[in-house]
């Protein structure tokens, strides 16, 4: 949905920096089911621009870009800074902690975004997960000319969905991973021939969908779940993942 | 023949990209394909008939793979899906659909290979999933890679 960006005049400005003034920034943004600020990690550069400003959370210790809106990291260290993100509001509130060059944005690649998130949730998962996650994405993502040209709007709170299933389920088996075309991952399970199980995730849930061929009659069958559970889900597939 | 059912026990060859739609295993390989990949056109799924002219698969497997270049660019990060032609019509039947697959060749751009698979919508998910289930994966031949980033030079001088 569309949101509304009031960015506050905050104690002393970085130098370097150009603020846009509230005015300036209207619909900026298009946030997705979830209604939350969405996170950046930034880093020093020379990348920014008028229009990639990073505009923060009123919880702190966040900062949103406006270039992508994907979360990649919780990390930070500012006191405070900027906007709570309402679905169509914004407040702005908090002060700078930082220096000037620590607030410039980077040009991040998508593969660089999802990787940090990987990094940042490596915690959860096992150790052979992490390695066929990076490798998955790096095979997936590699291309940023054809992400580009596709028009790939990678979403990490996709991503972090996917990460939390497998934290919280154990697969006995990785699953393959590819994207949609709206740019949700989608991890699939096919441990023979002409069968197979997708999960499409957003950040809280994850739509399924199992096909099996092989079976006299050939069955098909969908639904949803949600991350941490795997109710509702017939359970010849269920089998696939978990069984 | 343009219109002519292929045999069920005949494969097609689906140009498969971009990249992102190709299912990766844990070693980043690809292993499988989203359902997103089939694009369902007018008149149906573009693909190309492996066996046209009689040839055994592996003959007939390159050909396509230089026929595919025809229309789209091929880029290493492409793949070629192969489908069972009575694979297609089983995914067809799962989704309660009649999917056919016909010969349907191509004067322009020239594809005397070309195949259609016909029956299925653009939002008939279920069958599309059977479709995914069923295709196997083959890198294009390095003939057919060549070939197309040579075209693409040619184009790119011209421009």
């Amino acid at each position: 949905m569309a949101g509304r960006a009031i960015l506050g005049a905050i104690g002393p400005k970085p130098a370097g920096i150009h603020f846009l003034e509230p005015h300036e920034l209207v619909d900026l943004h298009t946030f997705g089911e979830a209604q939350e600020v969405r996170v950046f990690q930034i880093k020093q550069g020379a990348s920014v621009q008028d229009t990639e400003l990073p505009i923060g959370s009123g919880a702190g210790k966040q900062v949103v870009s406006r270039a992508s809106l994907e979360v990649i990291s919780a990390w930070g260290r500012w006191e405070a800074l900027v906007a709570a993100v309402i679905p169509t509001i914004w407040t702005s509130q908090g002060s700078w902690d930082g220096t000037a060059d620590d607030i410039l944005l980077r040009d991040k690649s998508t593969l660089e975004m999802c990787r940090e998130l990987l990094h940042a949730r490596r915690g959860l998962l096992r150790a052979h997960e992490v390695l066929a996650l990076e490798r998955q994405l790096s095979a997936l993502l590699s291309d940023e000319d054809e992400i580009v040209a596709n028009g790939l709007k990678v979403s990490s709170a996709s991503l972090d969905g996917l990460i939390a299933f497998l934290a919280a389920h154990r697969p006995h088996t990785h699953p393959r991973l590819s994207l949609t075309r709206g740019g949700l991952f989608a991890a699939s399970w096919a441990p023979r021939d002409r069968v197979k199980l997708t999960l499409t995730f957003n950040r809280e849930a994850a739509d399924w969908v199992g096909v099996d061929l092989g079976a006299a009659p050939p069955v098909r069958d969908s639904g949803a779940v949600v991350i941490g559970s795997l109710d509702g889900m017939r359970q010849s597939f269920r089998d696939w993942i978990v069984g | 023949l343009k219109g002519e059912a292929i045999p069920p026990e005949h494969h097609l060859a689906l140009h498969c990209q971009p990249a992102h739609l190709l299912e990766r295993d844990e070693n980043g390989q690809p292993s499988g394909v989203s359902w997103e990949v089939f694009r369902v056109d007018e008149d149906g799924i573009s693909t190309n008939w492996i066996e046209f002219q009689g040839q055994k698969f592996d003959t007939g497997f390159a050909e396509a793979c230089l026929l595919l270049t025809s229309t789209r660019t091929v880029r290493r990060s492409h793949m070629v899906g192969v489908l069972r032609v009575v694979d297609v019509l089983a995914a067809g039947k799962v989704g309660g659909k009649t999917a056919n697959a016909i010969h349907d060749p191509r004067e322009i751009p020239f594809n005397p290979g070309h195949a259609l698979i016909t029956g299925i919508a653009a939002d008939d998910r279920a069958v599309l999933d059977g479709l995914s289930a069923v295709t196997v994966l083959h890198p294009f031949t390095p003939a057919a890679i060549q070939r197309s980033a040579t075209a693409e030079s040619a184009r790119r001088a011209r421009t």
